[in-house]
């Protein structure tokens, strides 16, 4: 904690000591379940950190070799009408494979079927306007002309309608944006995560490692789209067997591997199976290798160090991945609090 | 039975020496360069052309020789196809349904009548039919006339069943889902609570024990759908017991709603037993059953395996763990056994494991695409001789035991399994030992092809038995067409072979036609090659080798690159000797004149009028000998003879219109990646380009040394700058893109002559057309 104050004042101190413009930066958060139900600890947590902005997976797009077109999976679940002082933004997924099978007569009817099914879904939320579409996409160089014309025509359906479009953006994408193009879109949000090779086994923290994170932190003055920025605050185990990466176990936390009798552990973050088991619905051999990805709130403050003075917008949106009591709880409220402060100036 | 494995690749090729293999009936040479040919390379290239990653590899196993009549084989074996087993479950799903309809009137419908009442009829149309059944005396409706499943309703009053099928009518749009997922299904949960009411009524009302079991199964379901699962629970239980226990699948399909209901209340445990009920008795819901299948814990595992009734049962749950992709399958495979060595799934599951290792292992040391798998799909795995040696262990356990349905396959698999570890001796002692009597025709069949696989593998080299065994091989047996990896693994095989022992031309036509080495010609295989040719004594397979598509001697082709090479070099005494080989009639393939353009502006495409003379390779190295003689030897034209010299040479580069001299392919999109003159692309060995232009440049030297006319050393200055400029193209320091929009400009050092040009020869007449032609010139002279 000494450490984070330390961190907090100094970066205080050096941000005054600039002639930069004010600026507040405001806490957000995704939302990636399959079922909106926020429970009392998520709306307080949303709430004690004033959250502008809850960016809600509302489905996503896949393609469908059955049908040959791209069609929504596991679209949201909103079991009722819910109440939100805050603003909801959808967001949809869709594969890269998507975009390499569809052809740039399927866009159109994509485009026209994507937003009536937002609409549709967006009813779910009384007293509320869209007023942002997120599209989250890995696009390759194979994809990005396709992509771009999806995200180009996306707009100006988008525009009409005053709602603007933003994009997930992935770190080397900024480093080689020359190489990589920029997409069509009205904003940017840079993923400051996943930044090293999670299939590899002798990745330490796929997830975030800012030794990693510095190689791309390169051309954000050239970079032509106002950015905010999703930060991590998740976790998982990266099962590994025979030496490759086989799954990845969502929130998975050490506790559960602590059964001296199943799991051997072998150095900080990683365990061996040594009796094969059940763990969290997945059958694991003797012999499988575990290793555990995830955040503190020294690394996410030092992330937010780090990244802040590339990014020079006067406005500022840090969104936390993702909205989830389990996840939350590893931080104090006043933690998330004073690492959204990090990227203020004032 | 052999057409199962065929590549429609094979024969559908567009390749045209194929085609003109199949018009001829060449049955032989055709599919030995099919073999040949049917390998394309691996695209390393910038530019376009083929870029194939996927795994490249062989594989003899026909899933075949596994029970395919066990229903579960699409389940274990084509795994890595969700959407078509859903497609194909979704079918199946149906054909049961209607099958057992049937089988309940007494197989006196027509599956086709059947499936246009029950999944064909909107709900109006069904309520006309209910009328007219209802309605004594009242004639059917025509919309029905014809249907003999709506006849035979009205004929015996099949009341209740009508009565049914309209309810379950109503039922449909609360359960299906949207076809694509665009549309979200209505839930209207208000009136799927009503339907279930009056369905109860009608439920308790209903005398028929199938019909009353048919409601059952729509009232759970709807119950299931609203997302009441307690609800649903009770609903079982209020309802099942009033129903008769009947051979039907509808018991599965209520099972599967309870298990689903029982799953989303945390009972994992019996959720997963009924499951491995429904997957092991209704293959309808197989595909579900499997993917809903679900264990949290060590404890419920545990808790499961005390449900099942008897270790037939215990095995069907090993038999679902298994079917995770990553599962290790022998690990699974000893618990199935342990429990019931009888269980069907042992022989599939055996045959997917062996699948796996026949990518890690089956010619491993040959495979010329190993660095592509290993690199895109890393394969072979890590492992992969731990699982090799595992997998051996289990299945000579299960020989030794001789517990199973089939020891047969067993013993044939044992046998595989050492041609994969590579102790060929050994796999040859297993093969023996096999019992043919026992072998039905798929696995005759299998064994052989088996044992051609471990054959080939065995070859130690390449002599004359070799060749003529597989010249044997290509010409009469079956297998080399049916199997469409044995192509390939000849070809590799043998090119392993022959490169091994020193033959790299006979290596290459294994995976190449000749034509693929000439944009950049390799002379020890050139060499190679043509020892053979020359050889009068020479088999069967070699002749092919040796020989084009038309049966012709690739001698002449073989020439015609080694002189070609040496004109590339610039040794052209070298270059004669070899070309002057080429018998006369093969000699004028290639006629040029490069001496005939001399032009400010390259036009590589530019062609000549057809009154010019031309001369083939062996004329033009004599016409540039006589050249060279007469320069030398005459004081008053060596000035301009030595310009033509110069043209000739710079016309014959990759910048002239004469290329096709000293080069065989020529790629336009090469000139900005021509840092290097071997440009990678698909062609093994990639494509070179002749850049050098130091010959033509000391001829337009000596011809500014020599000369005494000022509009004769102007010409010859610009022609040398021009050398410069595109010297400077190829030079590591270059950063002129030729998409760009601006002029080049090269350092001090490669703007000798441009300076020359500009100081010495300014006045001449051939210094203003120059700048009025050429941009970059008029922008150098400016500066």
């Amino acid at each position: 904690m000494k450490q984070l104050i330390w961190i907090i004042g100094f970066s205080f101190l050096f941000s005054t000591c600039q002639n930069t413009p004010i600026r507040e930066a405001k806490t957000s958060f995704y939302y990636w379940k399959t079922t909106f139900q926020l429970n009392d600890f998520e709306q307080e947590a949303l709430a004690s950190l004033s959250t502008s902005n809850l960016y809600v997976r509302f489905f996503d797009l896949d393609w469908n070799p059955s049908l040959k077109e791209i069609t929504p999976v596991a679209s949201l679940v909103t079991n009722q009408a819910v109440q939100i002082p805050f603003e909801i933004i959808p967001v949809i997924f869709i594969t890269n494979r998507s975009f390499k099978n569809c052809t740039t007569n399927d866009l159109d009817p994509l485009i026209d079927k994507l937003i009536a099914k937002v609409e549709k879904g967006y009813l779910a939320f009384p007293n509320h306007k869209i007023h942002e579409l997120q599209i989250d996409c890995d696009w390759t160089e194979q994809t990005r002309e396709i992509y771009f014309l999806f995200l180009n025509k996306l707009k100006t359906k988008l525009k009409a309608q005053s709602i603007s479009l933003s994009t997930t953006i992935r770190l080397h994408q900024i480093k080689f944006f020359n190489r990589t193009g920029v997409p069509p879109a009205d904003r940017g949000m840079l993923m400051f995560y996943n930044v090293d090779k999670v299939e590899d086994l002798a990745t330490n923290n796929s997830i975030l490692d800012l030794e990693q994170a510095k190689k791309y932190l390169f051309n954000f003055d050239e970079y032509p789209l106002t950015l905010n920025v999703a930060l991590p605050i998740f976790k998982w185990g990266v099962l590994f067997r025979n030496g490759e990466m086989i799954k990845l176990i969502n929130g998975l936390e050490s506790a559960q591997l602590h059964d001296e009798s199943r799991f051997l552990k072998t150095n900080k973050n990683r365990f061996e199976v040594i009796k094969s088991t059940y763990l969290d619905a997945y059958y694991l051999y003797q012999g499988d290798e575990i290793r555990l990805e995830g955040i503190d709130k020294n690394l996410l403050s030092k992330a937010a160090t780090l990244l802040n003075p590339y990014l020079e917008n006067p406005s500022l949106e840090v969104t936390y991945y993702h909205l989830d009591s389990v996840l939350i709880k590893n931080f104090q409220i006043e933690e998330l609090d004073s690492i959204t402060k990090l990227f203020s100036n004032n | 039975m052999k057409n199962w494995i065929q590549s429609p690749s094979f024969f559908q090729t567009t390749n045209p020496l194929l085609l003109f293999l199949k018009s001829k009936s060449t049955s032989l040479l055709s599919l030995l360069c099919c073999a040949i040919l049917i390998v394309s390379p691996l695209k390393i290239s910038k530019g376009c052309g083929p870029y194939d990653t996927g795994f490249s590899g062989y594989s003899f196993i026909n899933p075949a020789i596994a029970d395919r009549e066990s229903e579960y084989a699409p389940y274990i074996l084509d795994f890595e196809d969700f959407y078509q087993n859903v497609e194909e479950a979704g079918a199946k799903q149906i054909t049961s349904n209607l099958e057992e309809w049937k089988g309940r009137f007494c197989d006196l419908v027509s599956i086709k009548d059947l499936n246009a009442v029950i999944y064909n009829s909107s709900l109006s149309n069904l309520r006309v039919l209910q009328t007219s059944i209802k309605k004594k005396g009242k004639k059917i409706d025509i919309r029905f006339a014809k249907n003999g499943f709506a006849k035979h309703m009205k004929n015996h009053s099949c009341t209740e069943t009508i009565d049914y099928l309209v309810f379950a009518k109503q039922c449909e749009p609360h359960v299906t889902a949207s076809s694509s997922g665009w549309e979200t299904p209505a839930r209207d949960t208000i009136a799927m609570k009503e339907l279930i009411e009056t369905g109860k009524k009608a439920f308790l009302k209903t005398k028929s024990q199938y019909i009353k079991l048919r409601y059952a199964y729509q009232l759970i379901r709807l119950r299931h759908y609203t997302k009441n699962y307690s609800a649903t629970i009770q609903l079982h239980d209020y309802l099942m017991p009033k129903v008769d226990k009947l051979n039907s699948i509808l018991t599965y399909w209520i099972m599967g709603h309870k298990a689903g209901a029982l799953q989303k209340m945390g009972n994992y445990v019996e959720s997963a037993y009924l499951y491995s009920v429904i997957y092991k008795n209704e293959p309808g819901k197989r595909l579900t059953a499997k993917q809903s299948f679900r264990i949290k814990s060590d404890e419920d595992w545990k808790q499961c395996l005390l449900l099942c009734k008897d270790d037939s049962e215990r095995a069907m749950l090993f038999v679902l763990r298994a079917q995770n992709e990553d599962s290790q399958l022998v690990e699974e495979m000893k618990k199935i056994y342990a429990l019931n060595p009888l269980n069907e799934n042992l022989e599939l599951l055996l045959v997917r494991e062996m699948k796996k290792l026949e990518k890690d292992h089956l010619g491993i040391s040959f495979n010329n695409k190993r660095k592509q798998n290993k690199r895109f799909h890393k394969i072979p795995r890590k492992y992969a001789a731990e699982n090799l040696i595992a997998l051996q262990k289990f299945v000579r356990q299960i020989v030794k035991d001789q517990k199973v349905s089939r020891p047969i396959i067993w013993e044939i698999a044992d046998a595989y399994l050492e041609v994969l570890a590579g102790d060929n001796y050994a796999a040859r002692k297993l093969f023996e030992n096999i019992d043919m009597e026992k072998c039905d025709e798929t696995l005759t069949e299998q064994v052989e092809v088996f044992r051609l696989a471990l054959e080939i593998n065995g070859f130690q080299e390449m002599g004359k038995e070799e060749e003529e065994r597989v010249y044997d091989i290509i010409k009469y047996e079956d297998y080399y067409k049916d199997y469409k990896d044995l192509p390939n693994f000849i070809n590799d095989r043998l090119a392993a072979l022959y490169q091994e022992q020193e033959n790299p031309g006979l290596s290459f036509r294994m995976h190449y036609p000749i034509s693929d080495m000439a944009p950049n010609p390799q002379l020890p295989l050139i060499d190679d090659l043509m020892a053979f040719c020359n050889e009068e004594d020479i088999n069967k397979f070699t002749k092919i080798l040796t020989t084009d598509e038309t049966g012709k001697s690739i001698l002449s082709t073989l020439l015609d690159m080694k002189g070609t090479y040496f004109m590339q070099k610039g040794k052209m005494e070298a270059a004669q000797e070899i070309l002057k080989l080429i018998p006369r009639e093969d000699r004028n393939i290639h006629q040029v004149n490069p001496f005939f353009r001399d032009e400010i502006n390259d036009c590589v495409s530019c062609g000549m009028p057809d009154s010019t003379i031309r001369y083939n390779k062996v004329e033009l190295i004599e016409k540039i000998f006589e050249l060279e003689y007469q320069a030398k030897a005459s004081f008053s034209e060596g000035a301009k003879i030595y310009y033509k010299l110069g043209q000739a040479y710079y016309n014959m580069s990759y910048y002239g219109n004469s290329w096709q001299t000293i080069d065989f392919f020529r790629s336009g999109s090469n000139w900005d990646y021509s840092k290097n003159d071997l440009y990678p692309s698909y062609h093994p060995f990639g494509n070179k380009e002749n850049h050098d232009l130091s010959q033509a440049l000391a001829y337009f030297d000596k011809a500014i040394e020599i000369s005494k006319d000022p509009e004769l050393s102007a010409r010859a200055a610009f022609m040398a700058a021009k050398c410069q400029l595109n010297a400077y193209y190829n030079s590591k320091d270059c950063e002129y893109r030729s998409w760009g929009n601006k002029i080049p400009d090269p350092p001090a050092a490669y703007r000798k002559y441009y300076r020359l040009l500009n100081s010495d020869y300014i006045s001449t007449q051939f210094y203003q057309e120059a700048i009025a032609e050429c941009k970059f010139f008029k922008a150098y002279s400016a500066r």
